[in-house]
C-alpha cells in the first residue's frame, strides 16, 4: 500500500482497523503525517462527545541574524511527550489536588520539581494571578528556572521526567545560548474550525564563537499555592527533537510552544 | 455513540492525553425500594467547562469582553451575566459541599428543554425546600467528599460526584433533567457559578413524597501512562 492510500485509510478506517495498522508501534515511532492524522482524529471524537482535550503542539526555527534568512523550520508538530506532571496537572485543575509529599507516582496528584522536590496542596490548587499575567509559563530573560529550557541530551523521552537531561547554560560562551525571555501571547481562535490556541515563545540566540547542538527541549511551568508560595521549574513536556537542531553562530533558535483546544464543530 | 466513545478512549490513551469520560447513574428509592435506577453516558458539557479549563490548564484570564461564545475567552454565570476579568485569572475552583446549595454541585430540575452547548443553567431547576414542585438538596458532594480515586486495575482516576435529592413534599416531583454547577475561583475570594454540563434524562423520572433521587456524576481519566 502506497503512503498516500495508507494515509487516506487511516484517517476515516474504523477503529479496530486503525488498530492494526498501528500495531505495536508507539506513537512516536510513526510518521509524522500519520500522527498528524491521529490528532485531528482526536481531536473530531472530543468534538462529537463534548469531551475537550487541550493538545500542546512544538516548532522549532533557526533564523540567521545576519542575512535574516529561516534556516531551519520544524513545522508546527505534536509535541507527545507530557509527563506525569502534565497529567498531574491537568486532570488536577477539574478538582482536588492530593498527594503525598514524598510520592510522585501512581494514585498520586501531586508535582515533582526539576530539583526532585514532591510537593502537593491538601485543598486549593493555585493562588490568584496577582498581577494579571499568566504566571505559569513566563521567564524572563537568562532564566533557566521556568519557562522553554533547551538541552542536548538526545536519551529518549520518558513519561517520568521532570527535568532536561542535559541543559544548555544560559550565556554567551562556548556551548551556550542567550535565553530571551518566555513570554505567554498571541493566544488566537479560528473561527472557522474552531479552535483555541495559546502560543508559549523563547527565543535563544548564539552570542558564542561556535555552533551550539541542540537535541531536547522541555517547558517549565511555575504556580503559587493556596498560601502563596510558588514553585518554579515543573517540567511539563520533554521532547527529543527527531534530528539535531544546530545553532550556528549569530543564528537565533525560536521554540514555539502552543496549546490547541478546538470546540464542538457548528457551535 | 458507542463506537466514538471507544475510538476517543483509544486515541488519549494512545497519544497520552489527559481527558475525560463521563457517566451519568440515578436511582430513585421509596421506603427502602429501589423504584428506578438507570445509568448513561453523560456528553453535554458545556461551553463553560470547555472555557474555565482551558484558563486553568493554559494559565490565561477569562478576559475577553465580547461575549459568550467560541470566540471569547468568557464564561456565563447561573444569573445569565457574562463573567470576564482581565486583571485576574482564575485558578480553582471552590470547594464546598453544604446541604441547600443550588449554586454548587448536581442540581435537578424539571425542564426538558433541548441541551444546548451554551446553556448557563437548568431548564427549570428545582429550589430546595419542602413545598410542592421542590427537593430538599443535600450535601453538595463536590470538594472534600470527592477526592479522586485511583484505580490500579485500570490505572484511571476517577472521580465520584454524588449527591441525594429527598421529596418532602406530598406531591411527586418529575426529574427531566440534571447539571453539575461548579464554581470557578478568581482572584482570592471571588466565585462565580458555572453550569459545567447539563443532560436531558432520556425518560424522566417520578419522584414520589417521601421519595429519595440520588445521582452521580462518574469522570474518569484515560488510561494513565507508564
Amino acid at each position: 500500500m502506497g503512503d498516500l492510500n495508507r494515509l487516506k485509510k487511516m484517517a476515516t478506517c474504523s477503529l479496530e482497523e486503525l488498530r492494526e495498522m498501528i500495531g505495536d508501534r508507539p506513537r512516536h515511532d510513526l510518521p509524522l503525517a500519520e500522527q498528524n492524522i491521529l490528532y485531528d482524529r482526536l481531536h473530531q471524537t472530543s468534538g462529537k462527545l463534548k469531551l475537550p482535550v487541550i493538545v500542546p503542539t512544538l516548532r522549532v526555527t533557526v533564523t540567521d541574524k545576519k542575512t535574516n534568512q529561516v534556516v531551519y523550520d520544524s513545522g508546527e508538530r505534536p509535541s507527545y511527550s507530557t509527563t506525569r506532571n502534565w497529567w498531574n496537572w491537568m486532570t488536577s485543575r477539574w478538582n482536588k489536588f492530593t498527594g503525598s509529599a514524598t510520592t510522585w507516582g501512581d494514585g498520586y496528584l501531586s508535582i515533582k520539581k526539576q530539583t526532585g522536590e514532591t510537593k502537593y496542596m491538601s485543598n486549593s490548587f493555585t493562588y490568584y494571578n496577582r498581577d494579571g499575567k499568566m504566571y505559569g509559563y513566563g521567564a524572563g530573560n537568562g532564566s533557566v528556572s521556568n519557562g522553554i529550557i533547551i538541552g542536548r541530551s538526545s536519551q529518549a523521552e520518558a513519561f517520568s521526567d521532570y527535568i532536561i537531561v542535559s541543559m544548555v547554560g544560559a550565556g554567551s560562551g562556548s556551548g551556550q545560548l542567550a535565553y530571551g525571555s518566555c513570554t505567554p501571547s498571541n493566544e488566537f481562535t479560528d473561527a472557522t474550525i474552531p479552535i483555541r490556541k495559546a502560543k508559549y515563545d523563547r527565543a535563544f540566540s548564539n552570542l558564542s564563537a561556535s555552533a551550539v547542538h541542540v537535541r531536547e527541549a522541555a517547558l517549565y511551568a511555575r504556580y503559587t499555592n493556596n498560601v502563596k508560595i510558588r514553585y518554579t521549574g515543573i517540567c511539563m513536556i520533554r521532547d527529543k527533537f527527531s534530528t539535531v537542531v544546530s545553532v550556528g553562530v549569530s543564528q537565533v533558535l525560536r521554540l514555539s510552544y502552543y496549546f490547541q483546544m478546538n470546540y464542538p464543530s457548528g457551535v | 455513540m458507542s463506537d466514538i466513545r471507544e475510538e476517543h478512549k483509544f486515541l488519549t490513551g494512545y497519544l497520552e492525553t489527559p481527558s475525560f469520560n463521563i457517566k451519568l447513574k440515578y436511582r430513585v428509592t421509596h421506603k427502602g425500594k429501589v423504584l428506578v435506577e438507570a445509568s448513561a453516558p453523560a456528553h453535554s458539557p458545556t461551553l463553560n467547562l470547555y472555557q474555565s479549563w482551558f484558563a486553568l490548564v493554559a494559565e490565561r484570564n477569562l478576559g475577553d469582553s465580547g461575549g459568550f461564545g467560541a470566540s471569547q475567552l468568557a464564561v456565563k454565570d447561573r444569573g445569565g451575566t457574562v463573567r470576564y476579568n482581565n486583571s485576574y485569572g482564575p485558578h480553582s475552583y471552590r470547594v464546598l459541599n453544604k446541604p441547600g446549595l443550588v449554586t454548587c454541585g448536581i442540581a435537578v430540575g424539571g425542564g426538558d428543554t433541548t441541551y444546548s452547548f451554551y446553556d448557563n443553567k437548568l431548564a427549570s431547576q428545582f429550589a430546595h425546600g419542602s413545598n410542592t414542585g421542590q427537593l430538599y438538596y443535600h450535601l453538595a458532594g463536590v470538594g472534600d467528599t470527592c477526592v479522586p480515586t485511583w484505580v490500579s486495575g485500570s490505572r484511571v482516576m476517577r472521580w465520584e460526584h454524588k449527591r441525594d435529592f429527598t421529596n418532602l413534599s406530598s406531591n411527586a416531583v418529575v426529574v427531566k433533567e440534571a447539571g453539575l454547577f461548579r464554581s470557578l475561583r478568581y482572584y482570592s475570594s471571588w466565585y462565580w457559578a458555572l453550569l459545567m454540563m447539563r443532560d436531558v434524562i432520556s425518560a424522566p423520572v417520578t419522584v414520589p413524597a417521601a421519595g429519595l433521587f440520588h445521582i452521580e456524576y462518574l469522570l474518569e481519566t484515560p488510561t494513565w501512562p507508564t
